[in-house]
């Protein structure tokens, strides 16, 4: 035994290296010091390499932002650390002087290794979501590893036992975890099966066997773990990969659906909104907002009320009803007074939203302006009044014209019957012709109100009035006369009186009609065109195949009175009236002879729209 | 001289006769038609120099009459009378009484003196 020191004395070095063997060594106090330093050495070193592998792990963690990776790191640590810090391989390899503390630092981060697989499961499963109870076993556990570590400080057997009861314990846990797993998170489940479970539970099998017959359990059952940990961590690694291309398949299918939706809604005219509880605009989209007359910027934080002005008589109650028992509503239309005295009218259709306890969080939905459909309505509604005005007038006038003719006729026969000697008879029937004279005045002024309105210019399809026109015309011709048509149906919209254009249609066709005492065709033609100064305008022309029109006649066509047939019964008045009528549509009227020497009147109608 | 011959057509009888005492103090030679049908026959049968015709009448109305009488008899000087009717405005029947010729227009009520001294005047007759 060497007796030589640096101080001249000698150190008795006294150690566990197991249960059954104490060495005792001499030693000199250099190497005494050496073997402290060294020990401190390692102490330092084991841990500033478990600090950096925390700090390594608490990166990876914020990386992946999976917690069960975490645990799983965490456990690695914790299994290398007791393998480290194991004393049989303390012992063995290293130096003898670090046997105590090694003990219990390798029992410790056993422990340890148990509760990070315990805290493993419990986030790789999401066993806090699956069971209650058994999350609560699964931290009990981990507490009874804590507590396990205070014990082997005093009791190294105890703390054998601990760790082979616990790890069988947690063996039987994270069976139940799998179990309950399997229905939910099966891919988890079975990475957990395939690679936690043998290693698990064979190490903890080992761990009971090894209190009876000295088996080196430290090396086999560790390398159990660490080979079980790796495939774990592999086969987590595929699971959370899938997971995540699920997940980001779903994000991207959700995206899809939410680019698809914002994209309908900026093509809709349709305004969509939504509100919160108490019926406030919280958000706006779609494209009609403006035509409405208001920005949505504005709106916001606004109710309905405060933000148009509702019209008081078209407020619709149904709509509020509905509204206050939370219910959906759709396509309710109510009016609002829009700048300068118009009206708008809004349909509104909407859904109520509830948060996931089923509280009312607002409304959402959709709001078509109305208005031209609305009001294009009412104006059908008001011409086809007005034209049951002027029938019932047009009747009406008929049968009282057709009584006062032989009141006013009979009146004056009688009154010149009367004899000299009867002056006050005489006036009294002269009374009742006045009356009659009176009464057809009245007659005839409510006639003229009720053509007045009939005859106002509107703004009117011109096609659709020409073949109308020519539907009339048709019946007025002789059977050997026909009429040729080339309507346009989309000639345009013009403010004229459709009567005025059967007027000037019967007209023109039965001059027409006339110039052919023999028969023949009629041209009826009706088109775009476009006057010199560029607005738009409609050609109405009208042919013939009769002999045309002499120059001499050409000139005084349009004076009233002037006709051709004045041994025929012409009138002369026909095209004069053409021409009144044109003149007042603000348009033009051309008589020529056609290619065919027919003759050919050409009517050019302004239209309201622009080329 | 012989008495001109004057067909007075119009479906209101009392308007018809108001017409005739009139027409026949007039010294015209009358006779009643209640319809355009009724009006055509008497004017195939016995001839007239002039028609009175009402343009809203059952069957046949005025506008028919006067086409076919122009087609047939087209020295016949049409007058035509209106009261106006449900179907066709004034401005239209009086457009198409024009188009198809009819010497003169008269809206009922109006005085019969007018009528005779439009005819007088149509069938160059001097003044009663």
């Amino acid at each position: 035994m060497p007796a030589a020191g640096i101080d001249g004395r000698l150190y008795v070095c006294m150690y566990s290296e197991g249960p059954l063997r104490f060495p005792i060594l001499l030693v000199d106090g250099a190497t005494f010091q050496r073997w402290e330093a060294l020990d401190y050495a390692m102490l330092a070193f084991s841990c500033g390499i478990l600090v950096g592998l925390a700090i390594y792990l608490g990166f990876m963690w914020r990386a992946l932002r999976e917690s069960h990776l975490a645990w799983l790191g965490l456990m690695a640590l914790c299994l290398f650390a007791s393998l480290v810090s194991s004393y049989n391989l303390m012992a063995e390899f290293v130096t003898p002087m670090l046997q105590p503390s090694a003990r219990l630092a390798g029992l410790g981060f056993g422990y340890a290794t148990i509760a990070c697989g315990n805290l493993f499961v419990i986030a790789f499963l999401d066993l806090r979501r699956l069971d209650r109870r058994l999350w609560l076993v699964a931290w009990a556990i981990c507490l009874a590893c804590a507590a396990m570590t205070v014990v082997a400080i005093f009791d190294a057997r105890v703390g054998r036992v601990g760790v082979a009861l616990l790890g069988l314990l947690t063996g039987v846990c994270d069976l139940a975890a799998l179990v309950l797993g399997a229905r939910r998170r099966v891919p988890h489940a079975w990475a957990l099966l395939l690679a936690w479970l043998p290693g698990h539970v064979g190490t903890g099998v080992l761990h009971v066997i090894a209190l009876s017959i000295p088996v080196p359990v430290e090396i086999t059952g560790n390398m159990g773990y660490a080979g079980a940990m790796l495939a774990t961590l592999m086969m987590t690694i595929v699971a959370i990969d899938r997971q995540r291309s699920r997940r980001e398949g779903v994000a991207r299918a959700l995206r899809e659906s939410e680019t698809r939706f914002r994209d309908f809604a900026s093509a809709a005219s349709d305004w969509l909104w939504e509100t919160d509880a108490g019926l406030c605009y919280t958000y706006f989209g779609g494209g009609a907002m403006t035509a409405i007359g208001f920005e949505p910027a504005r709106a916001l934080g606004k109710t309905p009320g405060e933000l148009l002005d509702l019209h008081p008589a078209e407020n619709p109650a149904a709509l509020w009803r509905d509204v206050g028992e939370r219910k959906a509503f759709r396509n309710i239309v109510f009016g609002f007074r829009r700048g300068a005295g118009g009206r708008g009218y809004l349909s509104v259709s909407g859904v109520p939203i509830h948060d996931d306890a089923g509280v009312f969080r607002g409304y959402r939905g959709v709001a078509t302006d109305v208005t031209d459909a609305v009001l294009g309505e009412d104006a059908r509604r008001r011409r086809e009044k007005l034209a049951a005005l002027g029938q019932l007038a047009g009747g009406m006038a008929h049968e009282l014209n057709n009584l006062l003719h032989p009141i006013l006729n009979f009146a004056g026969e009688a009154a010149r019957a009367v004899p000299d000697t009867m002056p006050a008879t005489r006036r009294y029937l002269g009374i009742v012709a006045d009356c009659a004279r009176k009464a057809a005045d009245i007659v005839s002024r409510v006639l003229a109100f009720a053509r007045g309105e009939a005859a106002r210019s509107e703004p009117t399809d011109l096609a659709g009035a020409v073949v109308d026109a020519l539907v009339l015309a048709d019946a007025l011709l002789p059977p050997e006369t026909t009429i040729r048509r080339e309507i346009d149906r989309a000639a345009g919209t013009a403010r004229v009186a459709p009567a005025e254009v059967t007027q000037v249609i019967l007209n023109l066709v039965t001059n027409a009609a006339q110039a052919m005492p023999a028969g023949g065709t009629i041209g009826v033609s009706l088109a775009r065109a476009s006057r010199g100064d560029g607005r738009a305008s409609a050609s109405l022309v009208v042919t013939d195949q009769g002999r045309g029109i002499e120059a001499s006649v050409k000139a005084r066509l349009f004076e009233p009175f002037f006709t051709t047939r004045a041994g025929a019964g012409g009138t002369g008045l026909g095209l004069s009236v053409v021409y009144g009528i044109v003149q007042g549509w603000g348009g033009d009227i051309a008589v020529d002879n056609g290619r065919d020497g027919g003759a050919r009147v050409a009517v050019e109608i302004p239209l309201m729209e622009a080329t | 001289m012989t008495k001109h011959r004057v067909i007075v057509a119009d479906d209101v009888d009392v308007v018809r006769e108001s017409l005739r005492l009139a027409l026949e103090r007039g010294g015209y030679e009358v006779a009643e038609a209640a319809d355009g049908e009724e009006a055509l026959a008497l004017l195939r049968e016995r001839g007239a120099d002039a028609i009175v015709a009402d343009l809203w009448m059952p069957r046949m109305d005025g506008v028919a009459l006067l086409k076919a009488v122009r087609c047939e008899a087209p020295a016949v000087k049409v007058i035509a009378i209106s009261g106006g009717g449900a179907g066709m405005s004034l401005e239209v029947a009086s457009s198409l009484a024009h188009a198809w010729g009819a010497e003169a227009m008269l809206y009922k009520p109006f005085e019969n003196a007018t009528l005779v001294a439009r005819l007088d005047a149509l069938l160059e007759r001097p003044a009663a």
